[in-house]
């Protein structure tokens, strides 16, 4: 007998396949990252970037030239085609609708400080099609360059443009004598972003950007730690996260 | 008529085992032997992360799982071997007794024709000057 479509969506459902897939999205609801008392369990690395602090010397590019130079990431002058682990943007196209005509005049048209937001539950590891990238178990948002296939969904996924594409081969705007050694350069038709430092944080050192700061306005710790430097600052002050609406519960803060 | 058609295929066949084999016989027939390739020894060590024969066979089994060790498990603990620790890093430990990559790996994989792209973002640290 022929089975058409309404009776196989019939039978489907009689046998609780319908009902079964349900199951499937608790998977991805993250629940699962909590322990039995509902409190998270193990790490989750944070960073909360002190706003006023950063604002004080404008022409600073202290921390973004230690993580680009560390890093290996070119300086490509196209800035179509320019990769950025760190960057400066004003606060208004940072976080719109934040500051308004009247409160907190001295960060009207101030920059601060945007890098990967290292998402609790990030959009580009979701789309990800060969796992690529993925969550660590300490919340960083990693790339792995041996298995990315260039395909830019997850810089298509990412809300807040944190990732960048190699249109050409990144050596070419490298020099082999000033290069760090010790870290890896890109290739041609991968994406790369910013990992918190992942190498520097298995070793228990913090990320380049916070030591490079001369004002200390970068602070990194373990968000789940009450102890930590991050959670002693944002006990004490009123913090931002960029588009916290659209749920992907962003770990990097922004004291003001 | 179809004795003919027999010889006929027979004999495009043997040309194309002519034409197509030419690399094979023409090297047979001038006693032409491959050379073994001869990559260079580091001068100090004697002693790899593994026998010599494991890691000839092995090598790239062993870095995959240095790889996944230190890249997806974060796992980062320096290997101990004899006394001696090696980080799980190509260009911090392999590179640092096998110094010229031209000299040790390329000598193998160029002599079979094999171009594996670690070197594509791993730097090689005997070099200098611009990429190209």
């Amino acid at each position: 007998m022929e089975m058409t479509r309404l009776d196989f969506l019939k039978k489907a459902w009689r046998t609780g396949l319908v009902l079964f897939g349900g199951a499937s999205f608790e998977v991805v609801s993250g629940s699962a990252l909590l322990a039995a008392d509902g409190k998270p369990s193990g790490r989750r690395m944070a960073m909360a970037i002190d706003i006023r602090a950063c604002v004080k010397d404008a022409g600073c590019v202290k921390c973004i030239s230690a993580c680009h130079r560390g890093h290996n990431v070119p300086v490509i002058p196209d800035a179509k085609r320019a990769i950025t682990w760190i960057w400066k943007d004003t606060i208004d196209r940072a976080m719109p609708g934040v500051l308004d005509p009247y409160s907190g005049a001295d960060l009207r048209g101030a920059n601060t400080l945007l890098l990967c937001n290292q998402c609790a539950n990030p959009p580009c590891v979701r789309v990800c099609p060969t796992g690529a990238t993925w969550k660590r178990e300490d919340g960083i948002v990693m790339m792995d360059q041996h298995r990315c296939i260039g395909c830019r969904y997850c810089m298509a996924a990412c809300p807040y443009g944190s990732r960048s594409f190699n249109w050409g081969d990144p050596r070419r705007y490298l020099d082999k004598g000033s290069v760090a050694r010790d870290y890896p350069t890109r290739t041609k038709g991968t994406v790369e972003k910013c990992e918190f430092c992942a190498e520097r944080v298995d070793r228990g050192l913090g990320p380049l950007c916070a030591g490079a700061c001369a004002e200390k306005a970068i602070l990194f710790g373990d968000l789940n730690a009450p102890g930590s430097a991050v959670r002693k600052a944002l006990a004490g002050r009123i913090a931002l996260r960029r588009k916290p609406e659209l749920g992907t519960d962003p770990s990097v803060y922004y004291l003001l | 008529m179809a004795g003919n058609r027999i010889v006929k295929t027979a004999a495009a066949l043997a040309l194309a085992a002519a034409i197509f084999g030419a690399p094979f016989w023409w090297s047979a027939l001038r006693g032409m032997k491959q050379k073994a390739p001869a990559p260079e020894k580091p001068a100090a060590e004697k002693e790899c992360v593994l026998p010599a024969t494991e890691m000839r066979a092995g090598h790239m089994t062993l870095l995959f799982q240095w790889r996944d060790d230190a890249v997806r498990r974060g796992d980062r603990a320096p290997v101990a071997v004899g006394g001696k620790k090696y980080e799980k890093s190509l260009t911090g430990s392999c590179l640092t007794c096998h110094v010229k990559k031209e000299n040790f790996c390329d000598r193998c994989h160029g002599s079979i024709a094999s171009a594996p792209a670690c070197f594509d973002c791993h730097i090689d640290t005997s070099e200098r000057g611009p990429w190209k």
